[in-house]
């Protein structure tokens, strides 16, 4: 264990993967401030550039850009009540208020060292965890596989904020888009008619873009309601005083527990963690009226806890090889596109990245304390960037990017295409994240399906009679029941929902 | 949500801490267009259904190609119908009001590249940045160019000299 650790060591610190790891999290950071730009964009532009690079360099500047957009998406939800990224949401409620009483530096200082020991707990976490999970996982056979992807399907809908009906067709949708191409067991051709690039399927990548990126650029050049005001720029003492990280010190820990586990569930990353992690520190304080007016616990839980869930959202990923939210699911396929298949055996076969990435991680988030904390006053500035300037440039690199996949168009036109898609979506309330998931998970369900019918000889029983997928199985129809129990009690009181998302900028809460 | 204002520095006038940045709801959809909406996602899967069938189902045994399209199109058509049943109970979505500048971002994105795919690539850039920032943006005349100018020499660097993208255009000025 020691050695593969400092052989991860020794890949993080080759030129190359401490610029990608540097530029990454610096990239992330900006994007974080910047309007309009999640982490589901902003990784989705830089994929088609990553192609020429190695798998692991590819992967440690992908997440680098991943933790630094946490950490920037912090910035603008206290300054400005606008969460950079939806896990900041729960930021926005006592960060801001934090700023408005003039302690803006203390909300952020306190948020990034929260934010690195979350993500340092959930990392070490991951170090020891994801191995021997592996281990395990590799006694996993094609029933436990599709019994993993139903769940985590269902999870992503039912822990999403839309309604469960809405979220499930975009999963179905997901699944659908997945289906065009090859058929992966008999080689025969679906719903490509004479087009010789739907033989080979949609481009994720494509998909993405057009759904996030695009999708997002339109939603916000809607005429514009209500006003987001910055409280200062005037940031001052950064670090925070001694009281205020006693009083913090609590609702760090918490979190990083807290966000550690929850990350582990399907959709629990990035949003989800943090509106636990302020529930539970609203329920310990010895204080419940400060919440909501300036509570530093409420910035420093949430924030630490959204940090250790992504991170810990790459245990599933490096060791089962299922994607589970859809950030990760976006390393997934470069993995895939550069050759490697991640799964159980990524860990014997390919420790150069899974090392590798872990280690850069580590090395990431000092960077990100590092940087974070001098350089509030710089990336408040960025805050002056106007969204009319950015949107053309969100548009023609994402545009551009997707054309030099294969140099040809058609990615372009399917990106352009499913922009619309994306802001129909949002307009009327179908979440994004369940259908690039959806679509994402297709394949490996499908397979995974099919070889179990192929072992069982077409009977389903198989999905039954094994211990494992029996149990995943189960707790996918409790999450149905529960769904299904859960709304027809508030059917009665609740007549419309008036489910705004509540971070626009950045994809509402798909995003994580 | 105005991103355009983040010149402001006044501090904030109200002190309700409500979680939400909008101040007004948006419109939205009367019951017959909410229905026409759902219904219409429910019919793309119906569509999905008619398709798996085309390219043969098959059964559990010996499937046939179509029978996992047919899974996902199911549920689509599903989910569709229980959102079909919310609406008629009353949930409401957003109303396509204020889609005109969305609309005119897409026709924008259209121009781009057919610009760059038939005429050139600094010509689409250039026009696409002027005509974003100035129509979508509202931005006067010199900030504009400033803008579109130092927008299309970043990008020109970018793609065409540090990553040599081999662009369509017969008048590319790429070489």
């Amino acid at each position: 264990m020691t050695d593969a650790i400092l052989h991860g060591f020794a890949v993080a610190v080759e030129p190359a993967n401490l610029v990608a790891v540097l530029a990454g999290c610096l990239l992330g950071i900006v994007v974080g401030v910047l309007p309009g730009l999640g982490p589901i964009t902003t990784i989705s532009i830089l994929i088609p550039f990553t192609y020429a690079m190695s798998p692991a360099t590819a992967i440690i500047l992908l997440a680098g850009v991943y933790a630094g957009v946490m950490y920037g998406g912090t910035v603008t939800s206290v300054l400005l009540r606008l969460p950079g990224e939806a896990a900041s949401v729960v930021t926005a409620i006592d960060g801001y208020e934090m700023a408005r009483r003039g302690r803006a530096g203390p909300a952020l200082g306190i948020s990034a060292i929260g934010s690195f020991v979350g993500a340092t707990v959930a990392l070490v976490g991951l170090t020891f965890f994801a191995p021997s999970l592996a281990d395990l996982a590799l006694h996993l056979g094609p029933p436990e596989y599709a019994a993993l992807a139903v769940l985590g399907l269902l999870l992503i809908a039912y822990l999403g904020s839309g309604s469960f009906a809405k979220a499930m067709v975009a999963a179905g949708a997901g699944l659908f888009l997945s289906t065009v191409g090859l058929d992966p067991v008999s080689g025969a051709v679906r719903f490509a008619g004479d087009s010789l690039q739907l033989v080979e399927g949609f481009d994720v990548v494509a998909i993405v873009l057009g759904l996030f990126g695009i999708g997002e650029v339109l939603y916000n050049l809607r005429p514009s309601q209500g006003d987001a005001t910055l409280t200062t720029r005037k940031i001052g003492r950064v670090f925070p005083s001694t009281q205020d990280l006693k009083a913090s010190r609590g609702a760090i820990g918490r979190g990083s527990v807290l966000g550690t586990l929850v990350g582990l569930i399907p959709g629990g990353g990035g949003l989800v963690s943090s509106l636990v992690s302020y529930g539970v520190e609203r329920r310990v304080t010895k204080n419940p009226g400060e919440f909501g007016k300036g509570a530093i616990q409420g910035v420093a839980g949430p924030e630490t806890a959204n940090n250790a869930s992504s991170t810990s959202a790459f245990v599933p990923l490096l060791s089962l090889g299922i994607p589970f939210n859809v950030t990760v699911s976006l390393l997934f396929s470069v993995l895939l596109v550069h050759g490697i298949t991640p799964g159980p055996q990524l860990v014997d076969e390919h420790p150069d990245v899974f090392w590798g990435v872990i280690a850069s991680m580590y090395i990431g988030n000092v960077v990100l304390l590092v940087l974070s904390l001098p350089l509030v006053g710089v990336f408040v500035q960025i805050l002056r960037l106007k969204f009319s300037v950015l949107a053309p440039l969100i548009v023609t690199v994402s545009l551009f990017g997707l054309y030099t996949i294969d140099n040809n168009t058609w990615n372009v036109w399917v990106a352009i295409t499913f922009g619309v898609v994306g802001y129909l979506m949002r307009l009327w309330g179908f979440p994004l994240g369940p259908l690039v998931l959806a679509f994402i998970l297709g394949e490996i369900l499908e397979t995974s399906l099919r070889q179990s019918l192929i072992l069982s000889g077409g009977g389903f029983d198989i999905f039954v009679s094994r211990p494992f997928s029996l149990a995943i199985l189960l707790i996918a129809v409790a999450v149905l029941a529960h769904s299904v129990i859960a709304r027809l009690r508030t059917r009665g009181t609740r007549t419309t929902t008036d489910r705004e998302p509540v971070a626009h900028r950045s994809g509402g809460s798909d995003e994580s | 949500m105005p991103l355009d204002s983040y010149d402001r520095t006044e501090p904030a006038e109200h002190s309700t801490p409500d979680t939400e940045p909008e101040t007004e709801p948006r419109a939205r959809l009367g019951l017959a267009a909410s229905l026409a909406v759902h219904i219409g996602v429910t019919l793309l899967g119906v569509a999905g259904l008619v398709l798996a069938f085309g390219v043969g189902v098959g059964s559990p045994t010996d499937p046939g190609p179509g029978l996992w399209p047919l899974v996902a199109a199911s549920l689509m058509t599903a989910a569709g119908m229980a959102t079909i049943v919310r609406a008629a109970l009353g949930e409401r979505v957003e109303s396509l009001r204020g889609s005109a500048r969305p609309a005119l971002g897409v026709a924008l994105a259209v121009l781009f590249v057919l610009l760059f795919s038939f005429v050139s690539v600094l010509v689409a850039l250039l026009v696409v940045y002027v005509l974003w920032t100035r129509l979508l943006g509202g931005m006067a005349w010199i900030p504009v160019l400033c803008w579109s100018l130092g927008g299309t020499a970043v990008m020109y660097v970018l793609f065409g000299v540090v990553l040599g993208t081999p662009f369509p255009a017969p008048l590319t000025a790429i070489p």
